[in-house]
């Protein structure tokens, strides 16, 4: 026996309104010097397909700093929430960047997904617990929504970008509506408006394909 | 004279019209009723557990299955729960009307893991136990139902463990693996070994509230079918690995329109 319903929603309308949000937040970024090659985070890496499926011209160019991989991080821990931490889930990413055929990176994401699926409504406080400071928490949980929207778009499975949808309901986390004003607040590049645009990138990329999928 | 099948059910409200359906049913077959396990309605607990997992669903599964209850049902192409209990000619509102018809005990619990649940099993001691609904399941009542709990899962099992397993084949384009799976239940979630699978494929211009509705009367049918084969040895248990499926987690209201014009689309 289990349980579900839903809310009516216009995906086609709403797509609409995505892609010239898009198209004028990406005018906003790319109006700013940026220097990519000094981000940590790895904001705009791998986003050549929804580049050209929204006409942006070309992405940002990253050099993937493979030393770091190979680091090797995801085999000395074992996955779990309380393991985690800013370098794993920038080592998961440019795992699935690298197409790194790791196992360990499927077994990762999966823990990941339950976790964040059980402890969605009070997914803050764990984070808290975690770190303290405010701006690192966001952080965090921007990058974990994006390593679910690449894992979304690397296995196809869709319960990834379920979970990475209802992570942006979460008004801490990530607003689109708000997302102009904080291009405009830092005078520099920033992760947390650059990852809030990969997400809102990524997410209508993934829509726009299962649409057009009929 | 075989000694009837003492078999026990677990319910998630007193107006559960799965309950009353799938009791009647196995009372009419012979089986001796040896108790009815009912959640009470007015826990705040479960209220704010549920509530936490099902956002604003639970007002409308409220409204709908404690408030509006056989109301909510309009005629349909397709059978639904009502025509079910007409066909059949089930007539209880409640399930305290088992107790007053029947004499059957009918105990009201705060979950179905109370220490009074798992000691009235115990003394009950059933042949087997069919859960209707209600919650998580402890390894204490696992325990103390004999054979086990039976469940019937609206997916089909292994690959489609959790929740809103109607939609999620949809949403994947796998119309060839929707239906309902009678198994036991375990620690884990869906993971208990099955008996049976029935699947259900989609009409022309269905839609998915509709293909739902058409689950609850075989989910009924398909539930006292498989617990009375079981019970008479027609049925081996078929062990599920747990890698042979995914846990599926309940859709985003996106991802659920999607689901649904692509049913609709077809």
């Amino acid at each position: 026996m289990e349980k579900r319903s839903g809310a009516p929603y216009r995906a086609d309308m709403v797509s609409q309104v995505n892609q010239a949000l898009i198209h004028s937040l990406w005018k906003d970024l790319s109006e700013k010097e940026f220097d990519h090659a000094s981000d940590s985070f790895k904001c705009l890496a791998q986003l050549e397909e929804s580049f050209a499926f929204y006409n942006l011209g070309d992405p940002p160019g990253y050099s993937i700093d493979t030393k770091r991989t190979h680091a090797n991080l995801l085999n000395t821990v074992t996955p779990s929430f309380k393991n985690l931490t800013e370098d794993i889930l920038l080592e998961l990413r440019l795992n699935i960047y690298q197409k790194q055929d790791d196992p360990k990176t499927g077994v990762w994401t999966e823990k990941l997904l339950r976790f964040s699926e059980l402890n969605m409504s009070r997914l803050k406080t764990r984070l808290n617990e975690k770190i303290k400071d405010h701006l690192r928490i966001r952080v965090f949980g921007l990058q974990w929504a994006c390593l679910f929207l690449d894992e979304h778009f690397r296995t196809g499975d869709y319960r990834f970008l379920n979970t990475a949808l209802k992570m942006q309901d979460l008004g801490w986390l990530y607003s689109d509506k708000m997302l102009p004003n904080e291009i405009r607040r830092h005078p520099t590049h920033h992760p947390v408006p650059l990852l809030q645009f990969r997400i809102l990138l990524n997410t209508a990329f993934a829509l726009s394909r299962i649409n057009q999928r009929g | 004279m075989a000694k009837p099948f003492n078999i026990v059910l677990l319910a998630p409200s007193r107006y559960s019209l799965i309950t009353i359906c799938v009791t009647e049913l196995l009372r009419r077959s012979g089986a001796n009723i040896g108790g009815i396990f009912v959640r009470r309605l007015f826990n705040p607990n479960r209220f704010v557990s549920e509530f936490r997992r099902d956002g604003t669903r639970l007002l409308r599964k409220i409204w709908k299955k404690l408030i509006l209850r056989k109301t909510a049902y309009t005629r349909q192409h397709h059978e639904t729960i009502k025509d079910f209990m007409e066909k059949e000619q089930i007539d209880y509102s409640h399930l305290g009307e088992f107790k007053q018809r029947f004499d059957i005990p009918v105990h009201y619990c705060k979950t179905l893991n109370d220490t009074e649940v798992v000691q009235g099993l115990k003394d009950t001691q059933p042949d087997i136990v069919v859960f209707t609904g209600g919650g998580l399941i402890r390894e204490a009542t696992l325990n103390a139902s004999g054979h086990g709990i039976l469940n019937c899962h609206m997916g089909i099992l292994p690959r489609f463990r959790g929740m809103d397993v109607v939609e999620w084949p949809i949403l994947e384009n796998r119309l060839n693996e929707i239906g309902v799976t009678v198994h036991f239940m375990d620690k884990g979630v869906d993971t208990g070994d099955i008996l049976s699978i029935h699947k259900i494929p989609p009409t022309a211009n269905e839609s998915v509230a509709q293909l739902r509705e058409r689950f609850e009367p075989i989910m009924c049918r398909q539930l006292v079918r498989t617990c009375l084969d079981f019970l008479n040895g027609n049925l081996e248990r078929k062990p599920q690995a747990p890698e042979e499926g995914k846990q599926y987690f309940m859709m985003h209201p996106r991802l659920q329109e999607v689901a649904k014009r692509s049913l609709l689309s077809r």
